[in-house]
């Protein structure tokens, strides 16, 4: 619909009139290409056909200014049309730019458009200690996470109720401003809202203007059999919750296992040492070891046993985290000499030493051999 | 006489005040000047994180170092 000599909006982008927002963009991104001044430093009719296709393109992306063009033509718009090739058009192009370079949001305003100041809350971290029993057999805990909520107060908008927040003036609500000097343009952070899109004149008193309160949450967190230090668990949506409607981050409950008392754990498997006797490790012995889910495994001295000797138990050891399996339980052995023998008792030792072919008597000391030595000398 | 687009240095201004994350977009005769665009933000505590080229066109996004 052409009004006196200036031309079609729909003509100048070629699209048609049911031509949606997103052909409408992409024609004027073609456009915007060919004829952008600085591709055409010496070709005014280039800007020329840049300044048509950005003021169609200011006024069709727009469904009420578009809607008035469609109506009635140019003189819907009342005067409008170059004068509002401002800075929106031209964050449009940084836009369209972006998208070229393959920037995304960094040039582009889009998910701040759609959704004003959003952003994800912050990932949290929360150190859960376990006893080897507990990482063992799994454990359903209960913890209590500070972190920041929703405000009720005001609908975790910020804004005292009753009132609501305004669009930025300086970024018309993207969030984002962009500078052209001659060659250079500059897209960066709006410094007027910080990025929001909207500034809050009334802030909510609750949560002066976050959106959000800080609050102890009770969680419940199930732990799997076979966890063992710094394993993190995710707790999808647990973080701290998003500024103004933003999606929740996620909390990452950190284990780690105190140190037992007998099992030491490498892996999936455990070790454990289990002190005999003299007289177990010279005969042999059958002996009973617990495990840490609390069983308890038979284990085989074979005679002449030596100080160090390693059994292993298949299977005894730590589920797998995977829940393939268990690991082993390595028994080391640690033979404990008596201190305090009976008369009796060394007698019969020393018997059994001379049938060994041993002198069983005691060994002289030190001082005793000394002088022996020196008195043969003389 | 046409100077030829190598023997022409055009000045250029960044803006007074820099946000962290920027973009920025050298066209025409500028683009030809990255390294000193890229230089005076190196200056101003910046540096670059991405960088593309299409056609005559470079586009830069900028981080506080």
């Amino acid at each position: 619909m052409a009004t006196g000599t200036r031309r079609d909006y729909y003509e100048i982008l070629g699209v048609e009139r049911s031509a949606s927002v997103e052909e409408i963009k992409k024609a004027y991104r073609r456009m915007a290409i060919r004829y952008h001044p600085d591709r055409n430093p010496d070709d005014p009719h280039a800007e020329e056909r840049f300044k048509e296709a950005s003021e169609a393109y200011a006024v069709l992306s727009d469904p009420e200014k578009r809607g008035r063009y469609d109506r009635l033509g140019h003189r819907g718009l009342g005067g409008e049309g170059f004068a509002d090739v401002g800075p929106e058009t031209f964050v449009d192009f940084a836009d369209i730019l972006g998208d070229l370079f393959g920037f995304g949001d960094l040039f582009g305003t889009r998910r701040r458009r759609s959704s004003p100041g959003r952003q994800r809350g912050s990932d949290l971290r929360f150190a859960m200690s376990l006893t080897l029993e507990e990482a063992a057999r799994g454990v359903d805990k209960t913890i209590r996470v500070p972190r920041m909520e929703p405000c009720d107060a005001c609908g975790a908008t910020g804004v005292e109720a009753g009132t609501s927040p305004e669009t930025c003036p300086s970024c018309g609500g993207r969030g984002q401003v962009a500078y052209r000097r001659g060659f250079l343009t500059v897209a960066q952070t709006c410094p007027t809202c910080r990025g929001q899109g909207q500034v809050v004149r009334n802030p909510c008193r609750a949560c002066g203007g976050r959106g959000r309160v800080e609050c102890e949450v009770t969680l419940q967190v199930h732990v799997p059999p076979g966890v063992d230090n710094g394993v993190r668990l995710r707790l999808g949506g647990e973080g701290e919750s998003g500024v103004r409607g933003g999606r929740s981050g996620d909390l990452y409950v950190v284990v780690s296992v105190e140190p037992h008392e007998v099992f030491e754990r490498a892996g999936d498997d455990l070790h454990m040492e289990l002190p005999i006797s003299v007289f177990q490790a010279m005969l042999g012995a059958r002996l009973v070891v617990p495990t840490v889910l609390g069983e308890e495994r038979e284990v085989e001295v074979a005679p002449g046993a030596q100080p160090g000797d390693v059994i292993r138990i298949r299977g005894a050891g730590m589920p797998s985290l995977n829940g393939r399996g268990r690991g082993d339980l390595h028994v080391h052995l640690r033979v404990v000499v008596p201190r305090n023998l009976s008369a009796e008792q060394k007698r019969l030792l020393r018997e059994a030493a001379l049938l060994g072919g041993e002198e069983a008597a005691p060994s002289e000391g030190l001082l005793e051999r000394l002088r022996r030595k020196l008195a043969n000398e003389g | 006489m046409t100077i030829p687009a190598e023997y022409l240095t055009l000045r250029f201004r960044l803006p007074g005040h820099l946000e962290d994350e920027l973009g920025i977009l050298l066209s025409g005769l500028l683009a030809a000047q990255e390294e000193a665009v890229v230089r005076e933000l190196e200056k101003r505590g910046f540096r670059v994180g991405r960088s593309r080229i299409l056609g005559e066109w470079i586009g830069l996004v900028v981080h506080h170092a």
